[in-house]
């Protein structure tokens, strides 16, 4: 090495890490030398914010899952130790899954790489939520306890930011919401469903600073805020007047700070199951009412499926601008599907309306061989 | 044109028709490391942030030579290239293509030694477009090579400990990946 090499002082170290869009460069980089580690470290919450999720699909053995990046086109070499099931949600990386004694459980899939030691606190475990009031739907659920939570969300990372966690679920038939402050309680809260079935049949439940809001069947947005109190207060916030025919949606408050709703169309062929469509509808708060977008945002991608929706900034995470990359997601039957139906998935583009499937051979054959629905996830960077 | 080396040295004027016209186009003088001086049309000069500030304290003149002891002639060269540039597409209303192309002519005689000292420049003398483009041409260099190669380029060592590499490698599963190893 030559004595006058010239080094790079830390902040432009920063920039030019920050300009490695694939996660493999970026992780690299750490390893360089000791400066550079340091400069990825002290960078690595706000690359969590423009990283976009990867594809976690079961490869079929035990604990055997593969991950695939879609915006570097490739599958991993190395594979990831999860059980082999179906995960009712994942959030900031950590995938949630329902035990069958009715737990939940937190699982941290870059925390568990096949064929190293897994971290210990790759695993963190919450109270059990309540049981079904009779022996015979204790049974049925237990043998599905997978589904006994449609879909769950978090409100924080429970590690880096455990005091502002607070883990929300979408349980059993009725679609109602329960939620846990991850650490400061022993048992979860129910929300009561009061006048008009208010509180049910909820499709996605999204954080908002410190409110969540959530979408019901009936396309209404509604809102509580968790706090000490035993039974939070459910509002509704906006109605819509003229309502899209039944569909699945998705809520998710955007990068550029936009409450949105996702409606997604879906035709059946069978048993088979492909995505038509989408639209975009923005909540505007001051009148109440939903207002329909015909795109994203200027710079955002959009993530849907059983994960938690979420935005990221497409030009820095490599993701194409106003797209919705969707994977199948559950229908809310209750129960697991046969494989040949998972196919449901592609991206969507907003402005001109048309879907792609831009998934690599490799990735696409995985997909179509695995028994469980796979997810999307959010790499947290674990330096 | 003759140039000077005292300190206040006086700004030169070239003789002949133009000269009226270039009269009233300021100049700044600047000296660089190897005693290189540079006559700067005031628009570029103003480009870059460090001599903008030098020359807007009450008590230093337009005449005044400025010196920049961290930087090399070379550098500045490339430097008021850059500027100059950029200062003719922002009048222009459609420049991207133009700006591209520019872009890639201007590094690519440059070897990754001269990239990071251009960039360590452009940071000193605090031209934020230049330094973005620059760090943006640097991680290109980065990209989807392997670990030895990127220390060979920037001529830095591997200074973890056999057991602090084995752990840091261990966080990070995704940098082993199997690369193509882009030796030019």
């Amino acid at each position: 090495m030559e004595p006058d090499w010239p080094s790079l002082p830390k902040h432009v170290l920063d920039s030019v890490l920050e300009k490695l869009v694939s996660l493999s460069d970026y992780l690299r980089f750490s390893i360089v030398c000791k400066s550079w580690y340091y400069v990825t470290k002290d960078n690595q919450i706000q690359r969590a914010k423009m990283t976009a999720p990867m594809l976690l699909i079961c490869a079929n053995k035990r604990h055997s899952w593969n991950l695939y990046s879609i915006v570097d086109d490739k599958v991993f070499d190395f594979q990831l130790s999860v059980p082999n099931k179906r995960y009712c949600g994942s959030s900031f990386g950590w995938l949630i899954a329902v035990e069958k004694n009715f737990a939940i459980t937190l699982i941290n899939p870059f925390l568990r790489v096949k064929g190293r030691r897994k971290k210990e606190n790759s695993i963190i475990r919450l109270p059990s939520m309540r049981l079904p009031p009779s022996n015979s739907e204790r049974r049925r659920w237990s043998r599905q306890c997978n589904h006994y939570v449609f879909k769950a969300t978090m409100s924080a990372d429970p590690i880096a930011d455990a005091e502002d966690c607070i883990v929300v679920v979408i349980y059993r038939e009725f679609y109602q919401m329960a939620f846990i402050r991850l650490g400061k309680a022993a048992t979860w809260t129910y929300i009561d469903t009061g006048v008009d079935r208010l509180g049910t049949l909820i499709h996605e439940v999204t954080n908002v600073e410190d409110k969540f809001y959530a979408v019901d069947q009936k396309f209404r947005l509604l809102s509580f805020g968790v706090t000490a109190e035993s039974n939070p207060n459910v509002e509704v916030v906006a109605c819509m007047t003229r309502r899209p025919a039944l569909s699945k949606r998705y809520l998710v408050y955007s990068i550029e700070k936009e409450l949105l709703m996702v409606i997604r169309y879906v035709a059946y062929d069978g048993g088979k199951r492909s995505t038509v469509g989408f639209l975009v509808f923005e909540l505007n708060f001051d009148k109440r009412e939903w207002v329909a977008k015909d795109n994203l945002g200027d710079d955002v991608a959009l993530f849907v499926g059983d994960s938690s929706s979420v935005t990221v900034p497409a030009s820095k995470s490599g993701c194409l601008s106003n797209c919705i990359y969707f994977i199948h997601d559950n229908d809310g039957q209750g129960y697991d599907i046969d494989r040949r139906y998972h196919l449901d998935f592609g991206v969507y583009n907003v402005k001109s309306k048309s879907i792609s499937q831009p998934y690599t051979s490799h990735a696409k054959s995985l997909v179509e061989m695995t028994d469980y629905e796979p997810v999307w996830v959010k790499p947290t960077l674990n330096l | 044109m003759s140039t000077s080396t005292d300190n206040n040295a006086s700004i030169t004027q070239e003789s002949g028709p133009s000269a009226a016209v270039q009269d009233i186009q300021k100049k700044i003088v600047v000296r660089t490391a190897d005693g290189e001086v540079f006559n700067l049309k005031e628009e570029v000069a103003m480009e870059i942030d460090i001599i903008k500030t030098f020359f807007q304290e009450d008590s230093i003149s337009y005449e005044t030579v400025m010196p920049l002891p961290n930087v090399e002639g070379w550098e500045m060269v490339k430097v008021i290239e850059y500027c100059t540039k950029h200062v003719e597409l922002k009048h222009k209303v459609d420049g991207y293509k133009e700006r591209k192309a520019f872009q890639a002519l201007f590094v690519q005689n440059l070897s990754t030694k001269s990239l990071l000292a251009l960039t360590n420049t452009a940071n000193y003398l605090e031209v934020k477009y230049l330094l973005d483009f620059l760090c943006q041409a640097v991680s290109e260099q980065i990209k989807n090579k392997d670990v030895d190669y990127v220390r060979e380029l920037f001529g830095v060592e591997n200074d973890f400990n056999d057991e602090e590499y084995e752990q840091v490698k261990a966080e990070a599963p995704w940098a082993h990946e199997n690369l193509n190893n882009d030796l030019h």
